[in-house]
């Protein structure tokens, strides 16, 4: 057996354990199993070799389904494992990491039935991905109050803030944060009726977490992490949302803003 | 002069690996951290882009003694070797002070395709060439001592010309590296393919064993699946027993990992161990 024999080897085993059926469906599959792999007492060639396939796909399949939960419940078993064999014809793995194994999934779902026809859907992989990014974002400074002690009040409207690189804030169009975590609980949610909901997820201490928020904090959070300066953010969110004086928004912003500290989204205030 | 003792390979006891599900009972965050004489890491866990911070691993090295251990390097892969991925690795083994480190003797993937599983190679003296070679890079660039550790298998070659164990004793003797031995999978493979389990242990050359691993598998009617989701089996607790008295003191691993127990039933599995240990004469007191 010389290099490109072994090499020959290598392939065939990578590529039976990518076949979405079982290999002794497939007579040439078959064929090539019997000419490389002995077959045993109990198994045949090709059997032997299903095995390694079998592996792999639930282990990919079992992955994703834990990615993208919410469109998994709703989906069902068979649409989503059609929907990965699809992607992974497309996408085969490439990666030694199985946490970025669905980064292309939302958007190759979306051009596919039944995500194509079902904005939920849709936005339920986009949202349960966001807590993959969340969770791969890079480390934040956290913030120190101290930065910000002796800040003059007329230098608050230029204060710029930077944030934790895990926020993502989404503006969803259903409540899926209620539905995600039924799914957690190991309940069986019913479809959602459409609701509004603004929810940011981001990356505790030690684990992830999505917080809902009103409108107006969520322009502002989302006008801030653009890089406006405060004052410019607060006027603009009080032009798109209907209040006459920018000023009336201060006892909400103080308030937002404790909560972000809180929730350590904050990571440093330029004064 | 032996593999261990060139290398000055200690002996680290009995030890479960460092699983999400009792990193707060480990770390002290429940009150005390138990008694455990060391723990393994994933090492591919903290070697991904973007990397999961080491923070946790920093906070175990200052409890307990802690070695890396490999999924991914596909040393058997006829791709190159990835270079980013043995400078991360190196990093890391520098960093928690590893006094060796391990994966498996495979392959996971070819052309650019990873499987993520641990494949096994025709035991040929050409796979054996291209192995050899890899692993002396490895260890050179590591430096530190570098494992190579038998896969369960599930599919025999009809190229390979020689027992699994003829296939990892000379790679191990050829590129001068370490053995990590997985009873588990011995007894894994020698059931599906229908050889003699306890002649794989009394072919192992047992100054290259640096470590040894136990496991569950599951049986699936038609094969055995290497499955580390159950108690170690007692047909494998004696094969542990035959190897241990081979190899004499040898660090001893639990892997457990999936339908993961609770931290007293793996702290129980590893007490086992410890039990054949002494049982066997070869008892680890911790250095004071």
């Amino acid at each position: 057996m010389d290099q490109s024999e072994l090499s020959a080897l290598q392939r065939l085993v990578a590529d039976a354990a990518l076949r979405e059926r079982p290999l002794r469906d497939d007579a040439s599959m078959t064929e090539r199993a019997s000419v490389a792999i002995r077959e045993s007492a109990r198994l045949s060639s090709v059997d032997q070799l299903d095995i390694y396939r079998e592996q792999f796909w639930a282990r990919h399949v079992h992955s994703l389904e834990d990615d993208f939960a919410i469109a998994r419940h709703f989906v069902g078993e068979r649409v989503f494992f059609d929907l990965v064999a699809a992607y992974f014809v497309a996408f085969p793995p490439s990666s030694l990491d199985l946490r970025g194994l669905g980064a292309r999934l939302p958007d190759f779902a979306s051009t596919r039935a039944p995500f194509a026809d079902d904005a939920m859907l849709r936005e339920a992989m986009r949202f349960d991905w966001a807590f993959m990014e969340a969770f791969d974002a890079p480390r934040g400074t956290p913030f120190d109050p101290q930065s910000i002690a002796g800040a003059s009040e007329d230098a608050w409207p230029r204060a710029t803030i930077a944030f934790d690189p895990s926020l993502r804030p989404m503006a969803l169009a259903w409540p899926l944060d209620e539905t995600r975590a039924a799914i957690r609980r190991a309940t069986a949610p019913e479809r959602p009726s459409p609701r509004a909901t603004f929810a940011v997820v981001y990356r505790g201490a030690e684990s992830l977490h999505c917080a809902t928020i009103e409108a107006m904090a969520f322009a502002l959070l989302e006008a801030l992490r653009g890089g406006a300066a405060l004052g410019a953010a607060c006027e603009a969110v009080a032009t798109s949302h209907g209040v006459a004086d920018a000023n009336e928004l201060g006892p909400k912003v103080g308030a937002w803003f404790q909560q972000w500290t809180a929730n350590g989204w904050v990571s440093a205030v330029r004064v | 002069m032996g593999y261990r003792e060139r290398h000055k390979i200690p002996d680290l006891g009995v030890g479960v690996g460092f699983r999400a599900p009792h990193h707060a009972r480990i770390l002290g965050a429940l009150g005390d951290s138990p008694p455990m004489d060391w723990f393994e890491v994933i090492s591919d866990n903290y070697l991904l882009e973007p990397p999961i911070p080491l923070s946790k691993i920093e906070r175990l090295r200052e409890r307990y003694r802690v070695v890396p251990h490999g999924v991914s390097m596909s040393i058997g892969s006829v791709d190159p070797l990835d270079r980013d991925y043995l400078a991360r690795l190196k990093k890391l083994v520098t960093r928690v002070g590893a006094p060796w480190c391990s994966d498996h003797l495979c392959f996971s993937g070819v052309n650019g395709v990873v499987v993520n599983d641990l494949l096994p190679l025709p035991y040929t003296k050409e796979a054996i060439l291209h192995v050899v070679e890899r692993v002396k890079h490895v260890q050179g660039f590591l430096e530190v001592p570098f494992a190579i550790e038998n896969v369960s298998s599930y599919m025999t070659y009809r190229a390979s010309t020689m027992p699994e164990w003829e296939f990892l004793a000379e790679i191990a003797e050829r590129a001068d590296c370490g053995i990590l031995f997985d009873v588990n999978n011995i007894y894994v493979s020698a059931r599906n393919h229908g050889f003699d389990a306890n002649d794989y242990v009394d072919a192992m050359p047992a100054d290259r064993v640096v470590q040894i691993h136990l496991a569950g598998h599951t049986d699936k009617g038609s094969y055995l699946l290497d499955t580390h989701s159950d108690h170690v089996k007692d047909e494998v607790w004696a094969l542990y027993r035959r190897a241990i008295r081979r190899t004499g003191g040898v660090a001893t691993l639990v892997e457990w990992d999936e339908e993961i127990p609770e931290w007293d039933v793996l702290a129980a599995e590893a007490e086992k161990a410890r039990v054949v240990r002494r049982e066997e004469g070869v008892p680890w007191i911790k250095a004071s």
